[in-house]
């Protein structure tokens, strides 16, 4: 898997582990701010974050660590619907995307050797094939009928033979880029060779690529209304790129022309951001194209200064807050956990081994 | 006979009331009949300038209706803030909002909020920023919530117009004290026209509903609409139709000067009237949650309930192109 990441980031990621520690709530859940309701995907990926081997994810791991990796996964574990799946909090009974994050996580505690070893329990292994059969049966949307299709194709000029997944739980919704995205990650973590190749996940790469703006990049699914395109946004071309950065196999080959635009896009988006949360999430999804296109190694490593000063060079003015004294960004338990992921230069997260 | 027709009129009330069952729907019928006797809606038409003082004109039109006070309140302004494209009126203009806060700063609120659920991206910090609002909200200290990822209540559902016994809503808003829709004055392709009542649609937060809150959708525009209206916090709207949206809205339909604000606590009313300035009048075809909405007693849209305050309708009338419709499109 190719990737890139500037070094030289433990001391961010460090202090970035301890202020998750400190902002984990009394549920063992986590929230999108300080103090604020604990929600399964914020949980999730701050439990991801907390993988990392400077963190839990080794042999001996600090105590608080563990602890806190502790809370979190029994939050995940309680939180776990009969169906398979998750709700967006431990309040909601019906299970939806927020379930895809979560198992991104269990894949990950069950390959990881130190994970399995410190933190699995002998429930998991169910928990991620029930969570997995959830994703299949009733993540996806239905798919349209043959007269559906030809209305879909005038008015949206999309396919909609070609299936994606969906935010919510009802039975009627369409599907969107980011959660169909979430969903490839979530299952192709599992086993990489052989699930990218799978055909739910080669479909969900056609899905993606049909829903690709013009311009480049992706929004929430709808590259264009009526005749008129609609612009990509930062956030569906992030988790765009991060799909197929996960799932590229043999079958793409010839079939990257959308990846490539989406690279440029986002890298423009990247570069212009005032949002801490846009340029973690952002160069998480760049660091796995470098050298693609304008993603050049030197954009990438301003995007990297970016991320942990607010500025990406010395002399630019800040347009972002970057990493603030307490070891988080954006006050974002979220927004911190992204920009973990984005500064480690260990792929546990993604390739986990 | 007798038993023949009154049997009769409980099969034509039980088919009529089939959308929303027959108990609903005859308790229903009580509150429009108690609406008709009723007092007029006032609805406030005022004129203004992106360029020039609006807190003059907003305070007027404030004054001229029957707002709710403010003092000592928690109030939540709610723009439109969807997309940003250079040229278009897409969001409500950061000066109206600026006005907005100023007005309820001046009138003795509490704390004044601005909040926002974007419907096409998760994280809206950008679009503050290259709408102007960002900067608006930092001059006057100011808060924003972002309603996507705020803290959530569940809210039981209080007409059951869209099928769901409760909705999760924001924090923010089930604690608002007043809610304050300021929509931008727009065609839509779906729904006709969007103004103060399809704008509450901003307040359903993406993080359990998506992006964009399809689920509502899918369970019907106009329920949801009017199910929103009557479950949320009590309101008012200020509708920023000083450059509005004529055509292939609510993206890319072309600017309309209609140099107006449009101000009142009846939601309904407020909409009609501004659909009235558009060219359209709300019917079971044209702008049917207001008609739907009126029908269900929420408010008044027809033009003898309404008490027009400030401009009289007649001179700030336009003819909006429509936008074009789903089935017109898919036609060809």
């Amino acid at each position: 898997m190719n990737s890139y990441a500037i070094g030289n980031s433990d001391d961010n990621i460090r202090l970035a582990l301890d202020f998750l520690v400190k902002t984990q709530n009394e549920d063992g859940g986590w929230g999108y701010k300080v103090g604020g309701q604990s929600f399964t995907e914020a949980t999730a990926m701050a439990l991801l974050a907390l993988f990392h081997p400077i963190g839990g994810g080794k042999s001996n791991p600090s105590p608080v660590y563990a602890e806190s990796i502790q809370k979190g996964l029994l939050r995940l574990r309680s939180d776990n619907h009969s169906d398979g799946g998750w709700g967006i909090f431990k309040d909601d009974p019906f299970s939806s995307w927020h379930g895809f994050l979560a198992t991104w996580v269990f894949n990950v505690l069950l390959k990881v050797p130190e994970l399995v070893t410190l933190y699995s329990r002998p429930e998991d292994p169910d928990i991620r094939n029930r969570a997995r059969g959830w994703i299949l049966s009733k993540g996806r949307e239905p798919r349209s009928s043959d007269k559906d299709a030809v209305i879909i194709k005038k008015l949206f000029s999309i396919d909609g033979k070609i299936i994606g997944f969906k935010w919510g739980p009802n039975s009627e919704e369409a599907g969107f880029v980011m959660p169909t995205a979430m969903a490839i990650i979530a299952l192709t973590v599992e086993d990489r060779l052989v699930v990218a190749d799978s055909d739910v996940v080669r479909e969900s790469k056609a899905y993606l690529r049909n829903r690709a703006c013009p311009v480049g990049g992706w929004n929430i699914g709808n590259p264009f209304a009526y005749d008129k395109q609609l612009p990509p946004t930062p956030d569906g071309t992030s988790y765009g790129l991060l799909a197929f950065a996960i799932s590229l196999s043999s079958s793409d080959f010839g079939q990257t022309t959308e990846v490539l635009a989406a690279v440029s896009t986002l890298a423009d988006f990247v570069d212009s951001s005032n949002s801490d949360q846009t340029v973690a999430l952002g160069t998480l999804a760049l660091r796995f194209f470098p050298d693609v296109g304008n993603n050049t190694q030197d954009k990438l490593n301003a995007f990297y200064n970016k991320l942990r000063s607010g500025r990406a060079t010395k002399d630019d003015k800040p347009k972002t807050t970057g990493q603030t004294k307490d070891g988080g960004w954006a006050n974002s338990p979220f927004a911190t956990s992204l920009a973990v992921l984005a500064l480690s230069d260990n792929l546990y997260f993604f390739d986990p081994k | 006979m007798l038993v023949g027709a009154i049997g009769g009129s409980v099969a034509v009330a039980e088919i009529v009331s089939r959308p929303l069952g027959i108990i609903k729907w005859v308790g229903l019928n009580f509150r429009r009949i108690g609406k008709g006797f009723g007092t007029k809606s006032q609805v406030a038409i005022v004129n203004a300038s992106y360029d020039g003082d609006i807190l003059s004109p907003l305070r007027t039109a404030w004054d001229a209706v029957d707002s709710p006070s403010v003092v000592g309140k928690r109030v939540v302004l709610k723009p439109n803030i969807i997309y940003n494209l250079p040229g278009s009126a897409i969001n409500t203009h950061p000066a109206v909002i600026e006005a907005a806060i100023r007005l309820f700063r001046e009138k003795g609120a509490k704390e004044v909020i601005v909040a926002e659920g974007s419907a096409y991206q998760r994280d809206i910090t950008d679009l503050l920023y290259q709408s102007g609002i960002k900067q608006v909200l930092n001059s006057l200290n100011v808060p924003f919530v972002d309603l996507n990822h705020d803290d959530l209540v569940k809210v039981p559902t209080k007409g059951g117009y869209n099928s769901l016994d409760f909705m999760w809503f924001p924090k923010t808003i089930a604690e608002a004290d007043l809610l304050i829709s300021m929509p931008k004055m727009k065609t839509h392709h779906w729904a006709s026209v969007t103004l103060s009542m399809k704008n509450l649609y901003g307040i359903v937060p993406g993080i359990k509903y998506g992006w964009p809150k399809n689920t509502l959708h899918v369970t019907g525009i106009e329920q949801n609409i009017t199910e929103l209206y009557e479950t949320m916090p009590p309101q008012a709207a200020i509708v920023d139709g000083i450059v509005a949206m004529e055509d292939d809205g609510p993206l890319f339909g072309k600017p309309k000067a209609a140099q107006v604000l449009v101000v009142g606590r009846d939601l309904v009313a407020v909409d009609a009237t501004c659909a009235r300035i558009m060219g359209f009048e709300p019917s079971k075809d044209t702008a049917k949650h207001i008609w739907y909405a009126e029908w269900l007693g929420q408010g008044n849209a027809a033009k003898d309930k309404i008490d027009q305050k400030a401009l009289p309708l007649e001179s700030v009338k336009q003819d909006f192109i429509p936008a074009p419709k789903p089935e017109d499109v898919a036609r060809y």
